[in-house]
């Protein structure tokens, strides 16, 4: 078949064909792999999370208690510490600790990705822009699924 | 194949068109929460277009020029990696299943495959950069949403086709 028999296909076809139950299968069959796949693997939840900062932890602190950190970069170097309201920083992101787990709340990163993980009792938050990774520090967390 | 004025010009139109929607896109808030950087990618629409009316070779050339383009505008290197890996995975399984499959499936069932295909890639580019293999584990949520992603694209992409006028179509 031609490009533009193809073309006049598209025409005249409707949007789904009964070819594409086996797309949908394959599909459903992935997504039920990957459930089976996640569930599997143990995330237990952490009791202390690390911040890490192009990739070496430069961080490290309980769960247990309600805190606010800030993280911010200056001259190429990552820090952490207790976040203050009147004072201003830059390449900076604000992490809140609050009834046992981990938010990003402010940051000034280009896309915000770390704002929009919400609260998280397992796994990672991630800061693209800054390079930034909050790990909760759980056994099981790293896996080859 | 003969590269009219015409051919040129309307795929400059359409690499336009993907850069402004890819652009428009990416001020969206991600619409996944929990995976940020996974996304609806409309812009493989016009890419799907250009598969089915000037043929994968053009198409490659396309989804290069869309992505160092975009970069150019909006640089940020973790976003082009992510965008590159996506498009590049995406575009191979639509050109691939569309020169193979169609029409035994429809364009729609092509467009979710390379949805689901591009978000895996972002997610294992994100993994890897990142070094972290636990995010694998939203790769079923990535998955469903990238089917609705591959449906939406899918269906767009079938309107245009079919409602374009063909004067605009014919680049002989």
């Amino acid at each position: 078949m031609n490009r533009k028999e193809k073309i006049e296909c598209i025409r005249r076809q409707k949007y789904f064909v009964w070819g594409d139950v086996v797309v949908f299968t394959a599909a459903f069959a992935l997504v039920l792999l990957f459930f089976l796949l996640s569930f599997l693997t143990p995330a237990a939840q952490g009791n202390t999370f690390s911040v890490l900062y192009r990739g070496e932890e430069i961080f490290r602190a309980s769960l247990s208690e309600d805190a606010e950190y800030v993280f911010y970069i200056e001259d190429g170097v990552g820090k952490v510490s207790a976040y203050g309201d009147g004072e201003s920083y830059t390449d900076y992101n604000v992490i809140r600790v609050s009834a046992g787990k981990v938010s990003v709340t402010r940051s000034d990163c280009t896309d915000g990705t770390c704002r929009h993980f919400g609260q998280i009792a397992k796994g990672d938050i991630l800061c693209l822009p800054h390079d930034l990774r909050i790990r909760i520090d759980g056994d099981g967390l790293e896996t080859d699924v | 194949m003969k590269k009219t004025a015409k051919r040129v010009a309307a795929l400059g139109v359409l690499l336009a068109a993907a850069c402004i929607v890819f652009l428009i896109e990416s001020l969206v808030p991600p619409l996944l929460p929990i995976a940020p950087y996974v996304k609806i990618g409309l812009a493989n629409v016009f890419v799907l277009l250009v598969i089915v009316y000037f043929g994968a070779g053009q198409a490659f050339l396309f989804v290069v020029a869309k992505n160092l383009l975009t970069a150019l505008i909006a640089w940020s290197g973790f976003a082009f990696m992510l965008n590159l890996a996506g498009s590049l995975c995406a575009y191979f399984v639509m050109a691939g299943l569309y020169a193979a499959v169609f029409p035994r499936v429809s364009l729609v069932s092509v467009s979710i495959c390379g949805a689901i295909v591009s978000n895996i890639a972002r997610v294992s580019v994100v993994v890897l950069l990142m070094e972290t293999p636990s995010l694998y584990l939203q790769l079923p949520f990535v998955c469903v949403f990238s089917v609705a992603a591959g449906i939406i694209v899918g269906v767009l992409t079938i309107l245009c086709v079919k409602h374009l006028p063909e004067r605009l179509t014919n680049y002989k």
